[in-house]
């Protein structure tokens, strides 16, 4: 059964799901139906140590760099197997393999070009993330943040974090104004 | 007061409010009464200048004033299965950022709640949703808006599921109804142009490639051993003139919701899918894409595509399937360039091909298509 959380809200990936081993991570909003160019959303994640900076470059996981050096965690990019469940993109974490410096996972998104089209997340609809257990396609948990968005144009969408041993998940929905590039200096990466 | 940008949303804190569109220049406004989902259901749902009130007067508009148009909302008294009331204004003659300034304020009573002002600079719209104001969790809500259409009036009503009366189509005696029985396209049949319904945009066009897998037997093995992987993939070039190769190999599956619009629905490289390969065209920017080569290539395996019945099917919403077989079955020539979808006049013309080629870049040759080629894998 799916688990909606709201904002703030955290749950136990371990206890909710406790046979799943790939966690497929996906996020999906709305495509523009008023005129204009489209929005290009993008997702990239960034993965922490246990003092909450990045791990190093190989940390930071994007659409130029898709896989972590361990492998465990792979950005998919676009939904491509048509399973009409409507994510627009996909990450997905082997979770037993991720290795044990990741303390947590930011799952973040930001509109790309989004200033000079005068984009923000208030404007796009039906904005999700959810978890779902990659084996069985059932979902796991779900975070509708369309409400929680406004004049951001970077937002972090969830994280997955470890905790006492197991794997949880918090609906974050916190809007960063900066962009991409605040977000990653905040945790520690330079980014030019 | 809350001063809202463009997105941003607030909660309304009480029922009866008045939202007062103040603008410099010649402008309309209008409302929609919107349903579970997000259309109206009667003309009724519709305010505007020639209907300035609702059947039961929860939305009333007072046009009078030329420069300062005031809805008076009774949200206490919409039936419950409202969803949301949108507020909108259009303009006749050239755009939105015709208008001097264009500024939204909610009033409870002379108090002013909210207010918001719309960018002016660079629009190109002639009609704007200013906001909307939707219920949430029980709650009332208004969401400064500030995007809208460049058509005007009509795709904006449409938007919202309203019939605009546009020019009287001609009855044409000579229309056939649509066949939904299968169009099969062969070597003396070669095309079939599938028309647009008036005023609608196509939906999704679906392409499926599909053929028999044997994955085991003396055949097979003496064919090389192993079964046949096809791949299916497409060349598109939209209207801009941009050209784009669709394919796994690279992985340049392409985007269905953005340009290039076309977009490959993953690899049956396992061949276990009975259901063959996909790929999904986006028919509502049916009018952005200028043509759509469809082509088909032995990733692995033993080039050759007799036996494998090979099929491509052409599914439109509400039209006949186009069915075309590979029949012609070529050795040692990896790909196939299967049949082209091209636009004339908004209308899906399909014209079958088969032509096999030694390779991608051959096919490119052929068809002028112009790619510049490196080698790649999956």
């Amino acid at each position: 059964m799916t688990l909606s959380l709201k904002k703030g809200g955290n749950l136990s990936l371990s206890k909710e799901a406790p046979a799943m081993t790939v966690a497929h991570i996906g996020l999906g909003w709305d495509v523009r139906r008023t005129d204009g160019v489209d929005y290009d959303l993008d997702a990239s994640l960034f993965l922490l140590d246990a003092q909450g900076k990045i791990i190093g470059e190989d940390g930071f996981i994007f659409y130029n760099q898709k896989e972590s050096t361990c492998g465990s965690i792979v950005h998919q990019g676009d939904n491509r197997t048509g399973d009409g469940d409507g994510d627009d993109e996909v990450v997905k974490v082997v979770l037993a393999k991720v290795p044990e410096k990741i303390q947590k996972i930011v799952v973040a998104v930001t509109i790309h070009e989004a200033e000079k089209h005068g984009l923000n997340f208030g404007q796009i609809e039906n904005a999700f993330v959810r978890v779902v257990d990659d084996a069985n396609q059932n979902e796991v948990a779900r975070y509708d943040l369309s409400e929680d968005a406004s004049t951001e144009t970077a937002m972090l969408f969830a994280e997955l974090y470890r905790n006492n041993g197991e794997w949880k998940f918090r609906a974050v929905g916190q809007g960063y104004a900066g962009g991409l590039g605040a977000m990653a200096r905040s945790y520690g990466l330079d980014i030019k | 007061m809350v001063t809202l940008s463009q997105g941003a949303n607030a909660p309304l804190p009480t029922k009866d409010l008045d939202i007062v569109v103040h603008f410099g220049g010649k402008a309309d406004v209008s409302s929609f009464r919107l349903f579970g989902n997000g259309k109206t259901r009667a003309d009724s749902d519709f305010v505007f200048y020639n209907q300035t009130v609702n059947d039961d007067r929860t939305v009333e508009l007072n046009d009078a004033e030329q420069q300062r148009k005031v809805f008076k909302l009774r949200l206490g008294q919409l039936k419950p299965d409202v969803e949301k009331l949108a507020f909108s204004m259009t303009v006749d003659k050239g755009t939105i950022s015709n208008l001097q300034h264009v500024d939204l304020m909610v009033m409870d009573g002379a108090n002013q709640l909210i207010s918001a002002k719309v960018p002016m600079q660079d629009r190109i719209e002639k009609a704007l949703i200013l906001c909307e104001v939707y219920k949430r969790n029980g709650e009332w809500k208004i969401r400064f808006v500030s995007q809208g259409f460049n058509g005007g009036l009509e795709p904006l009503a449409k938007h919202y599921g309203v019939d605009v009366e546009s020019e009287p189509e001609t009855p044409n005696k000579e229309q056939t109804p649509v066949n939904l029985s299968k169009v099969t396209l062969t070597k003396s049949q070669k095309t079939v142009s599938l028309e647009k319904k008036s005023n609608h945009a196509h939906g999704k066009i679906k392409v499926n490639l599909n053929w028999d897998r044997k994955k085991s037997g003396v055949l097979n093995v003496f064919a090389g051993g192993s079964s046949v992987d096809l791949d299916l993939g497409a060349f598109v070039r939209l209207k801009n003139g941009e050209q784009f190769v669709i394919q796994a190999l690279g992985r340049s599956f392409g985007k269905y919701k953005i340009s290039p619009f076309v977009q490959l629905q993953g690899d049956d490289r396992t061949g276990d899918a009975s259901q063959g390969e996909w790929l999904w065209i986006n028919g509502g920017k049916w009018d952005q894409i200028d043509e759509v080569l469809i082509f088909s290539f032995i990733y692995k395996g033993t080039p050759n595509w007799k036996g494998l019945n090979a099929k491509t099917t052409v599914l439109v919403d509400g039209q006949p399937p186009v069915e075309t077989s590979l029949d012609e079955g070529k050795s040692g020539l990896s790909c196939c360039a299967i049949a082209r979808l091209i636009n004339v006049d908004s209308n899906i013309h399909i014209e079958r091909v088969e032509k096999y080629f030694r390779g991608i870049q051959f096919m490119d040759k052929a068809f002028n298509w112009g790619f510049r080629w490196r080698a790649g894998s999956k």
